[in-house]
């Protein structure tokens, strides 16, 4: 397994896979401080924290952009082997077509991963830059940092899946821009957020509740066990049904 | 001899045709067996069933004496293949993607990327991106990927693909060298004769999914012997003098009389008999045949009669 992922991690070598990683915690990082800078004054005034203002503000951003880039990060992942014609050369050396395929999964979930600390630590440079008042609320913002991927779990192994399904990448990349889309409208009731598109935008440690139209109390959100639950389990179906259609496409 | 790749009845089908049809190749220890047929014939087809790549709807497979079914993972350590196109990640330079492939075949050995470097001739290119080299150096580099597990068994589809005559001399010269020095044992498809004809000791002809021919080059060399052509007014006639006297005498599709001996006795022999039959003489020429005709004519199906 270590070595299939060593040679992963060459071949990315020259793309923009690992660019991307890195440049989109920063696009969400840059939106949401710019937002913040420019609405300071009128969320002070608020009786919630600073702190929990700005993760329920840059969840709105996390929770489109993280979907979008992970579509684009797997498509460019798995269009390496398709566009070098290179499956073949795999599939004719001594190793399992599992391994390929986890590593390919492992490759995504670490660069989540990698991606999740830069929006942390970007949040409490944040903090530090506006004088957020208070001690640094660690957990929340750790959980704001890595919930959302957690959500798109079941999306990263669905476009794994459809970006290994189909050589022509114009495809997947269109399902992930159409799920994404369609996110804010799911997430929206109680039935159609069981759908696993809407999993990103819930998936957040804290919540704004609105009374009579308006912003009030930020809450812990209560869902966030009922949804974890549902991530995994359909991002393990989906990793199941990925793996199989791929060791089949490959003997045929 | 060990037989190396031995296969029964290879079928593959898709759909109902059938493209590669009960075929029995057999590929000894140390031999360069040349695999050849025209477009479409089922060459690359059968180099997958021989790597597992696809399942073979009929037939068997065996390497190194094992079933390729059940022993696939262990037969395919000691096989290098180069299939169709060479395959590499063309964001790499010739030398990286040698050294992903070394990751994972799990060489420990970094020195020997250069060795293959080395031998395949590109050791002067190995820092040059691989979307910049030449159509050769791709399939140098090809065939450098299939080389670096050390195989027993390398097995080349269409290497010289694309290569200009230089290039192919080139190749052939490197897969010459592979039995004698590391006791490779090579199966190489190509759509033309000549390319393997001074390299291989075996060759298979497969044309239409059909094995038409399977054995020693030289067999094959021997068809192409020069023969001599006669061209008289009575042809059927002039056969059956000649075949009195016990030679063996075929027609031509032209009505020429075909014979398979160049002796200058017996030609003029020949001649005095006919002219002393009253028979017209028009022509008495040699004809030589390249290995290249002997192809052709096997797989268009022309005078498969007077071979
Ligand atoms: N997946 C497939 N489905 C249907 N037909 C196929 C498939 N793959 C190959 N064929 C057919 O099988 C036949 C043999 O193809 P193959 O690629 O084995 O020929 P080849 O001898 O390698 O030819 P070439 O010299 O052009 O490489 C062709 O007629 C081709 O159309
Ligand atoms: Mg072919």
């Amino acid at each position: 397994m270590n070595h299939v992922i060593a040679s992963d991690q060459l071949k990315m070598k020259r793309t923009f896979i690992k660019p991307i990683s890195f440049l989109f915690p920063f696009l969400i990082l840059l939106l949401s401080f710019l937002i913040l800078s420019m609405q300071k004054e009128s969320m002070t005034s608020q009786v919630n924290s600073m702190w929990e203002s700005m993760v329920v503000l840059t969840h709105f951003i996390i929770m489109f952009v993280i979907p979008m880039a992970i579509t684009i990060m797997v498509s460019n992942l798995i269009s390496l082997e398709h566009q070098n014609n290179s499956w073949k050369l795999l599939f004719a050396l001594p190793i399992s077509k599992f391994s390929f395929y986890f590593s390919k999964l492992y490759m995504i979930l670490k660069l989540c991963f990698l991606s999740g600390i830069v929006i942390f630590l970007g949040f409490i440079v944040i903090g530090k830059i506006l004088n957020f008042k208070g001690d640094i609320p660690y957990a929340l913002l750790l959980g704001e940092a890595f919930l959302p991927f957690l959500g798109t779990f079941p999306i990263i192994t669905f476009q794994l899946w459809l970006s290994i399904r189909f050589k022509n990448q114009a495809f997947p990349i269109a399902i992930g821009v159409f799920g994404t889309v369609c996110m804010f409208f799911l997430q929206m009731n109680k039935i159609t957020s069981m759908f696993f598109w809407a999993y990103p935008a819930l998936m957040t440690p804290v919540k704004q509740l609105i009374i009579d139209g308006n912003l009030a109390e930020i809450v812990p959100n209560g869902d966030l066990g009922f949804y974890t639950l549902l991530s995994i389990v359909f991002g393990l179906i989906f990793m199941v049904i990925g793996m199989f259609d791929f060791s089949r496409q490959s003997t045929e | 001899m060990t037989k190396i790749i031995e296969t029964s009845h290879l079928t593959k089908k898709y759909k109902n045709t059938t493209v590669v049809d009960e075929i029995n190749i057999s590929v000894e220890q140390g031999d360069i067996y040349g695999f050849l047929g025209p477009n479409g014939a089922g060459k690359t087809t059968t180099i997958r069933m021989l790597l597992g790549l696809i399942k073979p709807t009929k037939g068997d497979i065996k390497v190194f004496g094992k079933k390729l079914a059940d022993n696939r993972m262990a037969i395919l350590k000691e096989v290098g293949s180069l299939v169709e196109y060479p395959s590499f990640y063309a964001n790499l330079t010739g030398y990286e993607n040698l050294e992903a492939i070394r990751r994972l075949l799990r060489i420990e050995d970094k020195h020997r990327i250069n060795e293959i470097l080395r031998t395949v001739g590109l050791l002067n290119a190995k820092d040059k991106l691989v979307k910049n080299y030449s159509l050769g150096m791709k399939q140098r580099l090809g065939i450098g990927i299939a080389l670096l597990g050390s195989p027993n068994l390398l097995i080349l589809d269409e290497p010289t693909n694309g290569l200009d005559p230089a290039g192919i001399q080139e190749i052939r010269e490197l897969i010459k060298k592979l039995p004698s020095l590391y006791g490779i044992t090579v199966m190489i498809s190509s759509h033309i004769l000549s390319e393997i004809d001074q390299m291989a000791n075996k060759v298979g002809i497969i044309n239409n999914g059909n094995l038409i021919f399977q054995d020693r080059i030289e067999v094959l060399r021997k068809k192409s012997s020069p023969r001599i052509i006669i061209r008289v007014n009575d042809s059927e006639s002039a056969q059956t003098i000649l075949k009195k006297d016990g030679l063996n005498v075929a027609l031509n599709s032209k009505k020429e009389l075909v014979i398979n001996e160049i002796d200058d006795d017996l030609i003029s022999y020949i001649a005095e008999k006919l002219m002393m039959s009253r028979l017209s003489l028009y022509r008495i020429y040699e004809e030589k045949r390249s290995l290249e005709d002997i192809f052709l004519d096997l797989t268009t199906n022309k005078e498969r009669d007077i071979l």
